[in-house]
């Protein structure tokens, strides 16, 4: 029996915007956050944030890289993709999308070739038949590794990340912006719903690359650096405040205003939403890593470093899980309570096996991964000491 | 300049790759797209050939006066019989029977409308039909709204 259809009114009845559209803001989230934490060390120069530069930038690539998988997932007819950039609507803020993302993408790409020049040369210096063809595609021909090669690549390098900060402030601050255009929902209209999505993107980006540089280490037998480690939990535990105040903020704004849509709003945090924004949002995902990355920031020198990166380590997953329950009450919620405001559908239950489904999320979430180990298997993601570096990179024959 | 040869490398192949991909694009947007708007203008030409499906409000009632007059004195007035039914090309053309009309399962049909859901408003007629069959000492069957409603006048 059909349980509903062929009614006109009212149009609140199914969740239209499901996990896939929760895993999309989450995974540029990523993108963002990689990329300007990789931006501390390439532009501004914390030179304690070395050995994570590489493998921010390159973590970006691996999560913008499947990032459209999400929204593709959601619309269906993968096949019809193609019209949205040969075509790209100008009014349309989804649309944008299209040249967001390419212009990001050639970037970033661009960024991490100059990253990882010296090392193509000397792969292709190294290597034999098709691997040292291949290496030497990569290089476009040029083995200059003179110091005056690397000042060009180093100014080329300082420009693109320039325009690479804005970029990725604005790949996410649009994402922010989608919901908070919506001037129908009150819980998505605001003009703080940017700036709180960039924030908590740049969090999850931080925690990403905490957990990666430690599984990475752990896997390579070598050793965190303390410095490295110290200054990534200065800057995520800046972040993850900043971004939890503003998030109180929004919500404290519409609670002392107490207009007509917090008889709706109310209810749905403090009710349909208590699981996920009271218990993980705001005390499992905040409170306790704010707690953790507090010690590891203000009792530094009573702890050894086992200590710090384990309290890195678990604050790190709290966090990445408290942006992703942050990016569930958005979506989610803002789709349980009628636009009418006079009550809930409802609670939304993604499936396992769906085209929207949890099974299919998780595989975005690793694809990713997997990519950086083959990336790493192609080009180093961690940097080599200089002396390995320095050693059989000559330059190879033409 | 000497030692960017790599970025002019680069530079040159960003410039052939956006050269590439406008010409795709050139070749990929259908002819008429943009005349009117963000769309390809043939289309509409396309749809306004296709045969209309669904006759208009009132086209049944030159044949099935008797159950247009019951309908009419009901809650269901203003509700179009191909709503409920198959759409009126199915059984007519140019005035021709060209076919049988589909007779909907009730209890299906019924549900669209009036199934209890939350999103609905209050006021509107609508039970959960489970229990609302069970509550009438009926067994669930397809037809088992008709055990005790007229499908052109729920009320009578």
């Amino acid at each position: 029996m059909s349980e509903h259809g062929g009614y006109l009114f009212p149009n609140d009845l199914h969740i239209l915007w499901q996990l896939m559209i929760v895993m999309y803001p989450y995974v540029t989230g990523l993108v963002a956050g990689a990329f300007i934490l990789s931006s501390l060390y390439h532009v501004f120069h914390r030179d304690e944030l070395r050995p994570i530069g590489r493998l921010a930038l390159v973590a970006s690539l691996g999560f913008l890289l499947f990032a459209p998988f999400t929204l593709l997932l959601h619309l269906g007819h993968p096949e019809r993709c193609y019209n949205t950039l040969v075509t790209p609507n100008l009014s349309s803020a989804m649309a944008m999308f299209g040249f967001i993302y390419a212009g990001y993408m050639t970037l970033l790409v661009a960024e991490i070739w100059l990253v990882h020049r010296q090392d193509i040369i000397m792969l292709a210096s190294r290597s034999e038949g098709i691997k040292r063809t291949f290496y030497k595609c990569l290089a476009l021909g040029v083995y200059d590794v003179s110091p005056e090669s690397r000042k060009v690549d180093h100014g080329v390098l300082l420009i693109l990340a320039g325009i690479g900060i804005p970029g990725a402030a604005f790949l996410h601050g649009y994402v922010g912006f989608i919901f908070g255009a919506v001037k129908a929902n009150p819980w998505w209209s605001t003009p703080l719903m940017p700036i709180i999505f960039l924030c908590s993107a740049i969090v999850s980006g931080i925690a990403m690359v905490i957990i990666l540089y430690s599984i990475g280490m752990k896997f390579s037998n070598r050793k965190i650096d303390a410095p490295c480690m110290q200054s990534l939990a200065r800057w995520l535990w800046m972040f993850a405040l900043i971004s939890i105040t503003l998030e109180l903020l929004e919500i404290m704004t519409l609670a002392y205003e107490a207009a007509e849509e917090w008889e709706v709003i109310g209810p749905l945090l403090g009710d349909q939403l208590a699981f996920s924004f009271i218990g993980i949002q705001l005390i499992l995902g905040a409170m306790v890593p704010i707690i953790l990355l507090g010690i590891v920031v203000l009792m530094s020198r009573y702890l050894t470093d086992q200590i710090r990166n384990t309290l890195c380590f678990v604050a790190s997953l709290l966090l990445l899980v408290q942006v992703f329950a942050m990016r569930w009450n958005v979506v989610i919620g803002g789709q349980i309570f009628s636009k009418s405001m006079r009550g809930f559908r409802e609670k939304y239950t993604p499936e396992l096996f769906d085209k929207e489904g949890i099974a299919l999320a998780i595989a975005i979430f690793v694809l990713p991964l997997l990519f950086i180990i083959l990336f790493n298997r192609v080009l180093p993601v961690f940097e080599q000491p200089e002396k390995q570096l320095s050693t059989g990179a000559g330059t190879p024959s033409q | 300049m000497e030692h960017a040869k790599h970025i002019i490398r680069a530079v040159l192949l960003l410039v052939i790759a956006a050269t590439l991909f406008v010409l795709a694009r050139h070749f990929a947007i259908p002819q008429s797209f943009g005349v009117y708007g963000a769309y390809r203008a043939a289309s509409v030409t396309e749809h306004a050939a296709k045969e209309p499906q669904h006759g208009a409000a009132g086209s049944c009632a030159g044949c099935h006066d008797e159950q247009a007059d019951v309908k009419a004195e009901g809650k269901h007035a203003n509700l179009s019989c191909e709503s409920c039914h198959a759409p009126l090309a199915v059984h007519v053309r140019d005035d021709q029977k060209v076919g049988p009309m589909t007779i909907p399962t009730p209890i299906e049909v019924c549900s669209w409308c009036h199934q209890k859901l939350r999103a609905r408003p209050e006021a509107f007629p609508q039970v959960v039909f489970a229990s609302h069959v069970a509550e009438h000492d009926e067994t669930m069957t397809d037809s088992v709204c008709l055990e005790c409603h007229n499908a052109h006048n729920p009320s009578e």
